[in-house]
């Protein structure tokens, strides 16, 4: 059923990567809403981890802005059939 | 080579130069206070124990650089006998203590600039050669993908005093007259990816204090210290009146609004431009080096550094990079 509805309403997977001194989550990999915005993901693993600010990015790369779609980045960035995301409890900015 | 020598009495000055790329041999400069200032007796060491003193300099230049950051120190074997190459010491002026056995570190002369442009650091720091190449091929980019928005252009500053001796170019990015309308959020909304459209959402408006938007000037100058690029801005109505902090942080999106508060200290901070000499606001660069460190890993060019850069300082004013030139990051 998921492969027949429209892209705009697929799921994305995504792949939660840990970076340097941040602890990895017990299920690292999940769906989410492609028209969900990349906000939703931070917001998810600030939750999961309990911090308040996390440095999140996408392909060893770039830091998306949070208002991106999950859609548009996936579209763009993604392979393998998922979104690579990787975190670090650096500070954001400054 | 510059060797400062402190007013402190009833020290004995040890002062040591380390010429790491001219010459590898060790200078000792046995000062003794209170005498005039330059009038110490140079003691050239052919063939110092040179793993020892490397060892300790790269002990004292972490010590600082912790220091500097305003963090703990904390030490690391890859800190002391990772190359050393980024930095070439002048001089380091030390204090021997007779009360309590340790040296002080006085004053330290460190030359980052001339370094070669092949050797890529994975530190998230770059050279100032490095950083007019990146510089070039960020302001190349943003034209060809972000059309909508004003150019960046270079700005040459080779003939400021103290540059034109040492035959280095000198300058930095500038991107002027960046209009926001009302609050950065709403236009934020709209999104500067779109560049079919036009970029200013004018229907959700919201009206201020009567006055239409402000206009922004951005600036990327590259950092010696830090080793990082650094965003000066400033802001005004477009009547020409300044905006100060508060009002500033008032018309940021909310997003940044919230890590603002977040932070332990203010991340906007108010500096004088080290080009024009007027008070800027600027991004402070301290924690720069350690998040570009994690956007680098793995890519050898530092040519796309400024778009992975631009991808999270941008944030802070919602400005967004199309997806086209945070493809070109490989």
């Amino acid at each position: 059923m998921a492969s027949d509805s429209p892209i705009a309403s697929r799921k994305v997977v995504v792949h939660l990567r840990a970076t340097g001194d941040a602890p990895i989550l017990k299920q690292a990999k999940f769906k989410i809403a492609g028209t969900d915005r990349f906000s939703k993901v931070i917001d998810f693993l600030c939750r999961q981890l309990h911090r308040e600010t996390l440095f999140v990015y996408v392909n060893s790369a770039f830091s998306p802005s949070p208002d991106e779609l999950v859609n548009d980045l996936y579209d763009n960035f993604g392979f393998d059939g998922k979104l690579v995301v990787n975190y670090a409890c650096s500070m954001a900015w400054g | 080579m510059n060797i400062r020598v402190s007013k402190w009495l009833g020290y004995h000055v040890l002062a040591l130069a380390w010429l790491a790329c001219q010459d590898e041999s060790l200078f000792l400069i046995n000062f003794s206070l209170p005498t005039s200032r330059y009038s110490g007796q140079v003691i050239r060491v052919k063939n110092p124990p040179r793993r020892t003193f490397i060892i300790f300099f790269r002990l004292i230049i972490v010590w600082l650089e912790c220091r500097f950051r305003g963090r703990d120190y904390t030490l690391r074997s890859s800190h002391i006998f990772a190359p050393l190459n980024h930095l070439r010491l002048h001089s380091i002026v030390i204090f021997f203590s007779q009360f309590s056995n340790h040296l002080f570190i006085a004053s330290v002369n460190i030359e980052i600039s001339v370094m070669a442009s092949n050797q890529a650091t994975c530190d998230g720091s770059l050279s100032s050669t490095e950083f007019q190449g990146a510089a070039n091929a960020f302001a190349e980019n943003w034209k060809k993908f972000n059309s909508a928005f004003p150019e960046w252009s270079w700005i040459d500053c080779s003939n400021r005093l103290g540059f034109a001796a040492h035959g280095v170019t000198d300058g930095y990015l500038s991107l002027q007259n960046v209009f926001f309308r009302g609050s950065i959020e709403e236009e934020h909304e709209e999104g500067i990816a779109n560049n079919n459209e036009e970029p200013f959402d004018n229907a959700t408006l919201v009206l201020s204090t009567g006055e239409d938007g402000d206009l922004y000037d951005f600036h990327v100058v590259y950092s010696p210290s830090y080793r990082v690029p650094v965003l000066y801005f400033h802001a005004q109505t477009t009547d020409g009146q300044p905006l100060n902090q508060d009002e500033i942080k008032k018309k940021l999106p909310s997003k940044s609004i919230e890590v603002l508060m977040e932070t332990k200290w203010t991340f906007i901070t108010q500096q004088e431009h080290p080009y024009l000499n007027r008070p800027w606001y600027m991004l402070h660069p301290c924690g720069t080096s350690e998040w570009m460190k994690l956007l680098l890993a793995g890519h050898n060019s530092m040519d796309q550094y400024l778009v992975s850069w631009f991808s999270v300082v941008g944030q802070v004013f919602g400005l967004k990079l199309p997806f086209e030139m945070l493809k070109s990051i490989r």
